[in-house]
């Protein structure tokens, strides 16, 4: 089966007084139809600056420096602008974290969720209203008539962050980039949200690559993730394997400190996290080495490559050898 | 839940803030953020209080503290009424109970150096003055929270979110408070950085036999904490039990759904849980449902019973408390 998107390699550097900071250090990974892929890691690994590169909104002083990102036969690094927002809304739609800066604040929602099929849809005004209405009522928004005429702020966060879903599945896409989606939510409207999102993208057959720091929203409602740390793809593979038989320590390290429902009180010993400041980094060694536990003379001198544990299952570390597994779970 | 030998013992707190509306500044409305709530924290114990925005979970704290001073209620520090002591009499109790609030880059004083935020509150409360005894109990504070004490010299902004934590409690253990309030302290930081915390606080429990209230949304976070867990809906109490009882088996149709709606990190466990999904929202504290002000939001209503009278706390023996109509 054709993944709906495949990313190739993909860098974004940003040129700051400081040095040049690799967001995204040569990331690749694929999303097939249909399916949830979950892209994981601590605030600053990069995983936003990866889906604002894949939908081509990096700005300076950040720069997409290589990399391929093929969604329907083409490279989107290399298609005109033009072409490039007639794809994003439509074809690619993105919910992001903070949907209340996400709205025009001088707009009412319903005009706002209009314009946007009449861009893309090339529907007349009034049609277009009436299909808004309609979408606000996909999304379990009340008295949606009278509230496709009220503006963000008379809407509650909850509200509005399913009113960005509909604004983003109007144009039925073939990719949801969702970032974050619930962060900024209280945990039970979380819940509402992200069950609306995972109805809703399955009902259009639309793929999603949820972006999260929460390995509890991973479980739930992604089968496989990328793992990212200081910008490159440290693992990749089923949720289920990346819990049980993690072979990146870090992917381990990240399990063991997540404060989890299902962990009862106890105290362990941690890596003096020291969190990924430096983005600036080498490129002689392992981004991890500073860090990690079981780390060898090896990692300081080379940089580890994407080694396949199985066909699903990759890994980037030195300990790891093609076809081979390390256990590193504590 | 009388228990004389509690450290704190909040009774009946209720805290209504006016709304005023008009030239005249009419008052038209109260909030009633806290709402006749009553809890206490023991000895060397964590109390856990769970509860979504607009819960008052922060207002208790703020009149646990005397940060305002409630509307009605008590509030028992070992055995003294808060809110009948003022001025002096009060400051000396502040040196005792200490707060960690949830934002560490707001809450500290951008313009202080690490080592002066650390020791002011030695000063202002007149407690040490000469200058090298102040810097010694600074470097041994830091040294409590694991932070290397070349941070001294250090201004807040040159640390990152955990390390900045991580100064606001040496600010607060450097009195050696009994009771430390703690205001959602892991919610702004990252997974690493909240479980360092999360150990640095059991640690100091452990040395100092300080007692928390640990207030939080996030159920995992308080749960990993806290011996007793409280969970707040809309001003009051609606559910109290051990920690280990109420996450294993909640009783209470809010804390049902709010366990459920925190998925764990185990695909396996995961994908056999039960999910619930509240309709609706938080209704406004301005205009709370009569009767259980679940209500509106609840699988298991009973109409005419829980849309009039307002549930009694019933107590299911072994410290489980609730506030249901189910369980009348």
């Amino acid at each position: 089966m054709e993944p709906v998107i495949r990313v190739n390699d993909l860098s974004t550097y940003f040129y700051t007084g400081a040095g040049v900071l690799r967001a995204v250090d040569g990331v690749s990974l694929h999303v097939d139809p249909g399916e949830t892929v979950a892209l994981v890691g601590e605030s600053g690994c990069g995983k936003t600056v990866c889906s604002l590169s894949i939908m081509r909104l990096v700005r300076p002083p950040g720069r997409v420096v290589g990399g391929e990102v093929w969604f329907e036969g083409r490279n989107l690094l290399d298609v005109s602008e033009r072409r490039m927002r007639r794809i994003r809304g439509d074809k690619i739609a993105m919910v992001f974290q903070e949907p209340s800066l996400s709205f025009d604040p001088v707009y009412s929602v319903g005009a706002q969720l209009a314009e946007t099929l009449v861009q893309h849809k090339k529907l007349g005004r009034r049609e277009a209203l009436r299909k808004a209405v309609e979408l606000l009522k996909m999304v379990e928004i009340a008295d949606a008539e009278r509230r496709a005429a009220s503006y963000p702020h008379e809407f509650s966060g909850g509200m509005l962050q399913r009113a960005m879903i509909a604004l983003a599945i109007s144009c039925e896409p073939r990719l949801l980039i969702a970032d974050e989606p619930t962060t900024s939510l209280d945990v039970t409207i979380q819940a509402q949200v992200l069950e609306l999102l995972s109805e809703t993208s399955q009902s259009l057959g639309s793929a999603v690559l949820l972006i999260t720091h929460n390995f509890g929203i991973v479980s739930r409602y992604a089968k496989r993730a990328y793992v990212m740390y200081a910008g490159q793809v440290v693992e990749t593979g089923p949720v289920h394997k990346l819990y049980q038989e993690p072979q990146h320590p870090y992917t381990a390290d990240l399990w063991a400190s997540v404060l989890d429902l299902d962990r009862p009180k106890k105290t362990r010993v941690l890596p003096s996290g020291k969190g990924i400041s430096d983005l600036v980094h080498e490129d002689s060694k392992c981004a991890y080495f500073p860090l990690c536990q079981h780390r060898e003379l090896e990692c300081e001198r080379e940089r580890p490559e994407l080694v396949a544990v199985d066909s699903s299952h990759h890994v980037l570390c030195h300990r790891v050898h093609s076809g081979g597994s390390v256990h590193v779970k504590q | 839940m009388s228990n004389n030998s509690a450290l704190l013992h909040v009774q009946d707190l209720r805290m209504y803030y006016p709304v005023y509306k008009g030239v005249l500044r009419k008052k038209v409305a109260e909030v009633k953020a806290v709402d006749g709530v009553s809890l206490q924290v023991g000895k060397g114990e964590t109390l856990g209080l769970v509860g979504e925005s607009g819960s008052g979970k922060s207002t208790v704290a703020k009149c646990v503290v005397r940060l305002v001073a409630p509307t009605a209620g008590r509030v028992l520090f070992d055995g003294t009424d808060l809110c009948q002591v003022d001025g002096e009499r009060l400051r000396q109790y502040r040196k005792h109970i200490q707060m960690i609030f949830q934002d560490p880059y707001t809450s500290l004083d951008p313009l202080m150096k690490v080592g002066d935020i650390v020791v002011e509150p030695l000063l202002v409360l007149g407690i040490l003055r000469d200058r090298k005894q102040l810097k010694a109990e600074a470097e041994r504070a830091l040294e409590l929270v694991e932070l290397n004490p070349n941070k001294l010299g250090r201004y807040p902004h040159e640390l990152s979110g955990g390390q900045r934590q991580r100064v606001a409690i040496a600010r607060a253990i450097v009195l050696k408070p009994h009771l430390i309030i703690c205001d959602e302290p892991v919610s702004a930081l990252d997974v690493f950085t909240q479980s360092r915390i999360v150990e640095i606080l059991l640690a100091l429990q452990e040395q100092f036999s300080l007692s928390y209230l640990f207030i939080s949304h996030d159920l995992a976070a308080v749960r990993f904490m806290s011996d007793r867990i409280a969970v707040m809906y809309l001003g009051g109490l609606v559910e109290l039990a051990e920690s280990q009882e109420l996450c294993a088996h909640p009783l209470h149709p809010y804390t049902q759904a709010l366990i459920s709606a925190v998925p764990v990190a185990n695909p396996e466990v995961e994908s056999s849980r039960q999910r619930i999904v509240l309709p609706g929202e938080v209704p406004s504290p301005l205009n709370p449902p009569p009767g259980c002000k679940f209500n509106p939001r609840c699988n298991y209503r009973k109409p005419g019973t829980c849309d009039r009278e307002e549930p009694r706390e019933i107590d299911l023996g072994s410290g489980h408390f609730v506030r249901c109509h189910q369980y009348a």
